[in-house]
């Protein structure tokens, strides 16, 4: 809905219109759009403000301070000019908003007028101190407080909060004999000295607030104090031009039915602030290049949140997009993206360059001369997706794609001992050999059981030993939902709260253990993993014992299942790989589309949440759905990204996607994987690799535990050894690894081998130069040189006459030092 | 001139210490290679130490199976009839000093090959014909041995390697199987305990390398692949078939039908017989499994389906079973039992060789557990219980994995008696004694579900010259658990085989020891009496 909305506006940018095209497909005249439009205001304390939208022919805008309010009975409401009504009487109303012939109509209805609304702690006084900032991480919210005072991180423990403003401190924060002497008063409005500045003026709504709660004696709860159960917010979603603003709405619903304008009392928070920025006030401004970007507002636990977008100025042809192929669904999502943002595909990329690729992100090395020249010059038009059939067959596939995964899982075998770490290794290789379906694969680890000496799996719980550990990994690798916040205090970004938090993490109590545990730095003897009768977990504040609970949806228990040793995780993985669970595919479907893209639909790739919304949410579940419909299957996830026409496109930008991250309208270089750069380099001299604890010859994605030495591996970005579990890798480029290629030992001994895979060409084949020049290009570019290149290059071999190994030396140095080598394009 | 003198008092120590360490016993750390095809002849080298040789030998070898020493300290030639059965066959070597310990020989029925270096990189490993026996040894540091073997698609091989059992060596070793590219295709590091053991099917015709290498068994603070003189294995690999195990996995007589179990048997049966050592073999098939006897029915639990009654035993009965699939129990009816009968339960498969963890339940005939045990003890995973019974009547006994996993390996065994009172005796310092030390031999003495009468503990096979006087182990008391036995005498020079014999009432009972590296039994102790001025 919300790209079709965009669609429809962009699509008037386009063709200059002067209708509007509505939802359904009608056509209608320039229109007021009011938020909201029916308001109950209860008490004469309570406010509400206003937005007013004005759309037009090719553009909407906010119009809040250009309109007139006329109220039918002006003696129930007053309308401030920026748009905020106030209760004057009881009875009923209605608002007329107009702009010049437009108008749209606002009901009021106004009860209780002659009370003031009673002050409750947990719905007024915590939402101020969180919007003021008070109880955030920088002030009285980080983990000691500031000067004395500590609040739960933004209000999460009302009890904590409430017994710190009220009994802490001799008292002095809270004077209900005379309440404008309360410290908390004094401070906020700057009366005296605070390090935090003026939080709360005199004349502020907040401050009265907490005045009249201080005077009705600062009561902990209010009679039937309702619940909060929701925020909405308003707009949800603009397509906005540069430098642009718009205010934003958040009403808050409670259990009651009553509705609660907190828009002064909520947070904001740009996840592109350089896009589109927004103020402590709600008012949203668009930056001046175009893109995208998601404003969230939280008031308390809740959160809400509006999708802003600019498109790229000029228009683009509709047409243009109706021919772009479409070789899969995947395509299809990505031009209808470009579609809104205005922006242009690039141009497919070269045959040389699209089988590069496709032998990296696939089977992690380079292809061979011969392989290259197989795909080049095959005329068929389907030979891409024979070649993607073909390489998913390959057994570089299993080492490759299981050497990502054990970033992921693979702990340092100095804390957990060498033989758990090497089966678990073996494990993960196994489920690739056999391509085990990946909610099986989720399930084993899950679930796993045995010895950690047998059922390398269990090494996981071996590792992550009590029910938190465990809880942060699974959610955030299996479901991309990060709850290490939620571990102490209420997710600052995300509805997840401790109670979510532990109740998720009851699904591992019942992990028992036997054998001997943790001796670091050897750990060398077998534990046993399994399921044990008993075992809880409590909520860290409360006490209270937990039921195993899922973050979303449910999962049901019978009383013999609670009180035996059936395993609850079995459970959990029923529950975590079901089809109606999306985050489970998604996560993993933007993992891998990630790996081949070079940039995740959502980023990081593990962290799925509203306030980080995917560049184009519909592609991403797609492919979940794709990925489940395919049983989860990992190759076929690969292959149909691999498939598709927008993984063939060029890395060379054109004038309308040149500034383009995100949105695939090219593709996006990226530095090779340690791993594949190594073997590459191993491949092209043809001299092996002997490492460590590793069969002679092995590859080096083929490695047990980043333990083994290697300080290629490490200058190009394997993880730390020391580091836990997961362990995400930077694609970033760096100083150290240009001078590592430099002058690598490692790199040089083999280059200059005089027994290398180029000296035999030489030596064997008594190859020309012009022949070494074409092979030397094959393997590193996988393309022929060009007019230029085979210049230069014979001028090497030319000065070296009596040397040609040593000229196909300093060629093959030069090119595995540039760019075209080291990136994936 | 200072420097001479200072080198030869150097000489005079070491020489001395030399001396010194020629009055120690023989031992044996290791062979290589460390087996015989039978009908063929093997020299064998031994790693350890003797004060002379030739050196005599003590086995337990069948007819036809013949050991000399040669010329070359430390090597034994092996002769081996062709009617010997496969398995291992103990020895030790001995002299007036003392002697090692039991050893073992494997005897194979197929051929052997001893493992060559170098062979760890390609074009160095040489293609073997299966079925075969790899006698092999991880010598330096990092080492990994590799053989090839040709498979056509479809084929499936077998590589059982035994190292740290039976042998003793001191690797962990790990086996993989890759293509010929070297990507790995299958890998194992522990199925026997902590003996590898893999079976792979090809998809694809090809040469498929067969890698073994290894950590230390004790763990240290590097990663790297470990290595010894004493990294001894033997890698059985056959394509066609391969005796793994045979259910059940005990017999009640010498000679009974068996169900093979391994590579190629699809649950054929056979007469088979278990030969002198213990060992269960079958003719031209690579493989030998080690059978017990029990005295008692011997039953194998079928896997249970819904149409299959449960089965039903009287007490005693040894239950083998296989759990070939993931959340499969077995269940067995014991008829019969009566009140206060005390059931001796014990489950056998980690110490056997099997990755079975059991987890042994009593039910009564409506289901309801009255005793559950999932391990003996922290180290031992195979339960062992006494249970009361508590009324007249028929009790269930299941038999599931701990993890609920199954497989085509996941076996077990059980042994249920009627826990009548029993003895048994055994000694803290093992198989070897020797009167050096002050011809004291404590002996424990371990009385069993109230075993409560008066043992006359004697020594048979003494040499002359020395005597040891009867002593009673009484029913309560110190003599309950420990007695003591001395000999006494003149002391001559003897190295021999001794037995301990304790005799009571209505029965006798020898002292035993358990063979290193090995669940088997011996009763034959080894006792070397130094000549009067030696000690």
């Amino acid at each position: 809905m919300f790209f079709r909305r965009f669609l429809i506006l962009i699509l008037l940018f386009v063709g200059g219109t002067d209708l509007i095209v509505d939802g359904t497909g009608g056509v209608e005249a320039a229109e007021l759009e009011v938020f909201p439009t029916d308001l109950k205001l209860r008490y004469r304390t309570d406010l509400q403000r206003i937005v007013v939208v004005l759309h037009e022919q090719d553009h909407s805008r906010e119009v809040t301070n250009d309109v007139t309010f006329e109220l039918s009975d002006a003696s129930i409401a007053k309308v401030s000019e920026n748009g905020i009504i106030r209760p004057s009487s009881n009875g009923n109303t209605t608002i007329q908003v107009k702009l010049g012939d437009l108008q749209n109509e606002i009901r009021v209805g106004v009860t209780d007028y002659e009370l003031e609304g009673p002050v409750s702690f947990e719905l007024h006084i915590q939402p101020i101190l969180a919007a003021r900032g008070c109880s955030t991480g920088p002030c009285h919210g980080k983990a000691r407080g500031q000067n004395g005072f500590q609040l739960s991180l933004l209000g999460f423990d009302s009890e904590f909060d409430f017994n710190a403003l009220t009994r802490e401190a001799r008292g002095r924060r809270i004077f209900p004999a005379s309440p404008k002497e309360s410290l908390l008063l004094k401070k906020g409005a700057g009366h005296v000295p605070h390090g935090g500045g003026i939080r709360l003026p005199d004349d502020s709504d907040d401050y009265q607030t907490i005045l009249r709660w201080i005077q009705s004696g600062a009561p902990r709860e209010i009679e039937e104090e309702p619940v909060l159960e929701s925020v909405e917010i308003f707009p949800t979603d603009r397509v906005m031009i540069p430098m642009e603003t718009q205010q934003l709405v958040v009403v808050a619903s409670y259990s009651d039915g009553s509705k609660r304008d907190v828009t002064g009392q909520s947070a904001f928070q740009s996840n592109e602030s350089v896009v589109v920025g927004v103020s402590d006030q709600g008012v949203i401004k668009s930056g001046p290049i175009p893109g995208e970007a998601t404003i969230m507002a939280r008031f308390m636990g809740a959160i809400a949140t509006c999708r802003v977008l600019i498109p790229l100025a000029g228009s683009v042809p509709e047409q243009y997009y109706a021919d772009l192929p479409r070789n899969n669904f995947i395509d299809d999502n990505v031009w209808n993206k470009l579609q809104l943002l205005g922006i242009t595909a690039s141009d497919p990329a070269e045959d040389s360059k699209i089988v590069r690729r496709l032998f990296i992100d696939i089977i992690g090395r380079l292809p061979t001369p011969e392989e290259t020249q197989q795909y080049v010059n095959d005329t068929a038009a389907d030979k891409r997706d024979k070649l993607v059939d073909w390489l998913l067959e390959q057994p570089e596939y299993v080492d490759h794609w299981a050497n990502k995964w054990t970033d992921l899982l693979r702990p340092n075998p100095y804390r957990v001992g060498i033989k758990a770490v090497l089966n678990y290794d073996n494990w993960i290789r196994q489920a690739f050999r056999e391509n085990r379906p990946y909610d099986e694969f989720v399930r084993g680890l899950v679930t796993a059981e045995g010895s950690t000496f047998r059922n390398g799996a269990s090494t996981l719980f071996r590792d992550r030993r009590s029910p938190d550990e465990v809880t942060t990994l699974v959610s955030q690798l299996f479901l991309g939902i990060r709850l290490d916040c939620a571990k102490c205090h209420h997710h600052p970004f995300e509805r997840w709260s401790q109670e979510d938090f532990y109740s998720f993490a009851a699904f591992f109590a019942r992990v028992g253990r036997k054998g001997t545990g943790l001796s670091p730095p050897i750990s060398g003897s077998e534990e046993v993993i399994m399921e044990a009768s008993s075992g809880s977990v409590s909520h860290p504040l409360t006490g209270a014992v937990l039921s195993p609970r899922p973050l979303y949806g449910t999962v049901e228990f019978s009383e013999t299942e609670l009180q035996s040793d059936y395993s609850m995780r079995g459970k959990l993985a029923d529950w975590m790989v079901s089809k109606e669970n999306s985050y489970f595919g998604k996560v993993m479907a933007n993992r891998v589309w990630a790996d081949m893209m070079g940039r995740g639909l959502v980023e990081p790739v593990d962290d799925l949440r509203a306030t980080n919304p995917a560049t184009n949410e519909p592609l991403l579940s797609a492919l979940g759905e794709y990925f489940a419909e395919q049983q989860y299957d990992i190759k076929e996830l690969i292959g149909v990204i691999a498939k598709s026409y927008v993984y063939g496109l060029s890395s060379e930008p054109t004038d309308r996607n040149i500034a383009d991250t995100r949105n695939y309208s090219r593709h996006y270089r990226v530095r090779l994987r340690a791993e594949v750069l190594l073997d590459a380099i191993t491949d092209i001299t043809g001299m092996p690799n002997s490492f460590s604890a590793m069969p002679y010859g092995s590859r080096s994605n083929q490695i047990w535990t980043h333990r083994v030495t290697s300080l290629f591996l490490d200058t190009f970005g394997r993880p730390d050894p020391n580091q836990d579990p997961p362990c995400e890798r930077t694609p970033d480029s760096t100083v150290t690894q240009i001078l590592h290629l430099m002058n690598s030992p490692e790199l040089h001994a083999k280059v200059t081998d005089s027994s290398n895979a180029i000296a035999k060409l030489i030596d064997n084949q008594k190859a020309e130069p012009a022949e070494i020049i074409e092979r030397i290009y094959l393997l590193c570019y996988s393309r022929q040189p060009d007019s230029e290149e085979l210049e230069i290059c014979r001028k090497i071999f030319e000065e070296n006459p009596a040397k040609p190994k040593d000229a196909a030396s300093y060629i093959l140095w030069a090119l595995m030092n540039t760019p075209e080598f080291t990136l994936k394009d | 001139m200072c420097k001479q003198i200072t080198y030869v008092f150097i000489l005079v120590i070491m020489l001395s210490v030399a001396q010194q360490a020629y009055a120690a016993p023989p031992t044996i750390t290791s062979c290589f290679p460390t087996g015989v095809k039978s009908g063929t002849s093997q020299l064998i080298t031994l790693t350890g130490s003797w004060t002379s040789w030739p050196i005599q030998i003590d086995s337990e070898f069948p007819e036809g199976m013949i050991v000399k020493p040669q010329d070359k300290a430390g090597v034994l030639e092996f002769t081996v009839a062709d009617d010997v059965a496969a398995g291992p066959y103990y020895f030790r070597i001995f002299d007036g000093e003392g002697a090692s310990n039991l050893v073992p020989v494997v005897v194979s029925n197929v051929p052997e090959i001893n493992e060559e270096e170098p062979n760890a990189k390609s074009g160095e490993w040489k293609v073997v014909e299966l079925p075969t026996v790899i006698n092999g040894q991880l010598k330096e540091s990092g080492d990994v041995d590799i053989v090839g073997v040709k498979l056509a698609a479809g084929e499936t091989i077998s590589a059982m390697v035994i190292a740290n059992t039976l042998l003793g060596s001191p690797m962990d070793g790990i086996v993989q199987i890759a293509d010929e590219r070297g990507f790995v295709v299958a890998q194992n590091d522990d199925e026997r305990n902590i003996d590898p053991q893999v079976t792979f099917t090809a998809s694809k015709e090809g040469t498929y390398q067969i890698r073994l290498f290894a950590f230390p068994t004790q763990p240290n603070s590097t990663i790297g692949f470990s290595a010894a003189a004493t990294y001894v294995y033997r890698m059985t690999l056959s394509k066609q078939k391969f005796l793994d195990y045979c259910l059940p996995l005990s017999l009640n007589s010498n000679s009974a039908s068996i169900q093979p179990m391994g590579l190629g048997f699809q649950g054929e049966s056979f007469e088979a017989g278990i030969g002198v050592n213990g060992y269960l073999s079958l003719a031209g098939i690579p493989g030998s499994v080690p059978v017990s006897v029990f005295e008692g029915a011997v039953l194998t639990v079928p896997t249970p389906s819904k149409d299959s009654p449960i089965m039903e035993s009287t007490v005693p009965v040894s239950l083998s079973g296989l759990l070939s699939q993931r959340e499969e129990r077995h269940l067995v009816l014991l008829k019969d039992l009566k009140k206060d009968t005390s059931l001796s339960v014990k489950a056998f498969a980690r110490r056997i060789g099997f990755p079975t963890d059991p987890y042994v339940q009593i039910h009564d005939v409506e289901g309801v557990v009255l005793h559950t045990l999932d391990d003996k003890s922290r180290t031992e995973r195979d339960p062992e219980f006494s249970y009361k019974i508590p009324a007249d009547g028929d009790y269930q006994l299941s038999v599931r994995d701990l993890h609920r996993q199954g497989g085509e390996r996941f076996a077990y065994r059980v042994d249920v008696e009627v826990d009548s009172p029993r003895i048994e005796m055994n000694l803290d310092r093992g198989e070897l004694l020797k009167t050096k030390e002050n011809l004291l031999i404590p002996l424990n003495v371990v009385r069993l579900a109230g075993f409560d009468k008066e043992v006359e503990v004697s020594l048979q096979g003494i040499p002359e010259g020395l005597s040891a006087a009867v002593v009673k182990s009484e029913p309560t008391g110190d003599s309950s658990k420990k007695v003591q036995l001395v000999l006494q005498g003149t002391p001559q020079a003897f190295s021999g085989p001794i037995t301990i014999t304790g005799t009571y009432e209505g029965g006798s009972v020898e002292a035993h020891y358990q063979v290193k590296n090995s669940n088997l039994q011996r009763s034959r102790f080894w006792l070397t009496v130094l000549p009067a001025e030696e000690q």
